[in-house]
């Protein structure tokens, strides 16, 4: 199989996709009312470890998958293992997220269309994608990405007429326990689900380096984000932030100017599907090279089609409706742990003891 | 009508991605590749025929219950 590699500047887009993505639409966390732009900063500063963890997995194992770097690390039964549950987490976060955006779509545009017909048509359009490969999906990033941003600058701007900055008073309302449990879950989820990236890290050249990597990104993420919440918040303000699903949508949806220039909502809708591609794409890739490695196979694309295919059926029993969706994100912020903090600090710990002790002259690479 | 949906987007895997790289997959690829595929069918098709089936919400819920019990 040709070993595929994407430049640095395509890996930083792809991640700040996978970190946006859901955001995009959805909106990042509102648990906070008016201050919700407070956790997006914590927590910004607060995922740099980890982040620095993931960097230093992937500089003590250039060009390797996490799959590939587990089973070298803790051998073939408890690496077998360990790939098993992430292979699992993989899949499930693609099912999650399918099913977010099949419920954003139908709650919002496709009211009458079966929301199983929805999924099928996402799911093909990435399949499609990740069939291509990483390198397609390196070059796609890179475009969506410019087309998102713009797109979220220019609603931020057409809303000028509209914002309202007593929307922002009172600050610092909240007590440091609500900000500290709404900054933990923008951490959890969508900050660290950039874990999943570490599943197509081999695609990254050992020359770039990962810290940049992920510095790039998260500033990227974060300038976005803020863009996002400072805007919702001006727009909506707390109480109509807390009292949707979609701040995003609805807060777009008021942009009017002259009377003639409205319904702009439709540039989320098409953000949303350009964020949720790449995030989706990203998670069948990972989910089908660790089930590549989990069976000895040395093509990933000759199972990415069944695993896709296998989180359509999961993301279709996964909740009977959206407010079980909601409700389960109190049990998410507690599952993704193990996935996100748990396996990556473990397979860090073990790297840099068996790279040590085996290459003392070079503590920074490890040979195989 | 989804049943007949979800038939067909099985029928045009088989034909468009199944077939054509067939003989280039190991037999065990084909096992795996087959065995994904049925229990996707499977659940789909009892899905679009609107059967009720456990989804894996419930048993992630309990096993995190087990450990801390989230606050509302």
């Amino acid at each position: 199989m040709k070993k595929e590699i994407i430049s640095l500047r395509q890996a930083v887009c792809v991640m700040c996709l996978l970190i946006t993505g859901s955001s995009i639409a959805v909106g990042v966390q509102t648990d906070l009312g008016q201050d919700s732009w407070l956790p997006v900063l914590i927590s910004s500063v607060c995922v740099v470890p980890v982040l620095f963890i993931y960097g230093r997995i992937m500089k003590l194992y250039p060009e390797k998958d996490i799959f590939e770097i587990i089973e070298t690390l803790f051998g073939k039964l408890a690496g077998k293992i360990i790939i098993v549950l992430m292979t699992w987490y993989a899949l499930h976060l693609s099912a999650n997220v399918l099913r977010m955006f099949s419920e954003f779509v139908k709650i919002n545009t496709l009211t009458e269309t079966p929301q199983l017909a929805i999924m099928i048509a996402m799911l093909l359009v990435v399949l499609y994608m990740a069939k291509s490969g990483i390198e397609t999906a390196g070059r796609w990033a890179v475009l969506m990405l410019f087309i998102i941003a713009f797109i979220v600058l220019l609603t931020i701007v057409l809303s000028v007429n509209k914002w309202d900055f007593s929307n922002f008073l009172p600050v610092f309302e909240h007590g440091p326990g609500e900000i500290v449990s709404s900054s933990y879950k923008m951490l959890i989820s969508p900050l660290t689900d950039t874990v999943l990236f570490l599943g197509i890290a081999c695609a990254i050249k050992k020359e770039d380096s990962p810290y940049r990597l992920f510095s790039y990104a998260l500033i990227i993420s974060v300038i976005i984000m803020l863009g996002i919440v400072v805007r919702n918040t001006l727009l909506l303000g707390p109480a109509m932030m807390k009292a949707t699903y979609f701040p995003s949508y609805v807060s777009v949806s008021l942009i009017d100017i002259g009377d003639f220039f409205a319904r702009v909502e439709g540039s989320i809708t098409m953000n949303l599907i350009l964020g949720g591609i790449a995030k989706l794409t990203v998670c069948l890739l990972a989910a089908s090279k660790g089930c590549a490695r989990l069976f000895g196979f040395r093509d990933y694309r000759h199972i990415l089609m069944p695993v896709g295919l296998l989180s359509l059926a999961l993301c279709a029993i996964l909740y009977k409706s959206i407010m079980e969706m909601v409700d389960f994100e109190d049990i998410l912020k507690i599952y993704k742990i193990p996935f996100h903090l748990l396996i990556p600090v473990a397979v860090w710990i073990t790297a840099e003891f068996r790279t040590r002790g085996k290459n003392p002259a070079e503590p920074h690479e490890a040979s195989s | 009508m989804l049943t007949a949906i979800v038939l067909l987007l099985y029928v045009l895997v088989v034909l468009f991605d199944f077939m054509p790289a067939k003989k280039e997959r190991k037999f065990a690829e084909n096992i795996v590749y087959f065995a994904l595929l049925s229990v996707s069918m499977a659940v789909l098709i009892l899905f679009s025929m609107g059967i009720e089936l456990p989804g894996p919400s419930q048993p992630i819920r309990s096993i995190v219950e087990v450990f801390v019990k989230p606050k509302k």
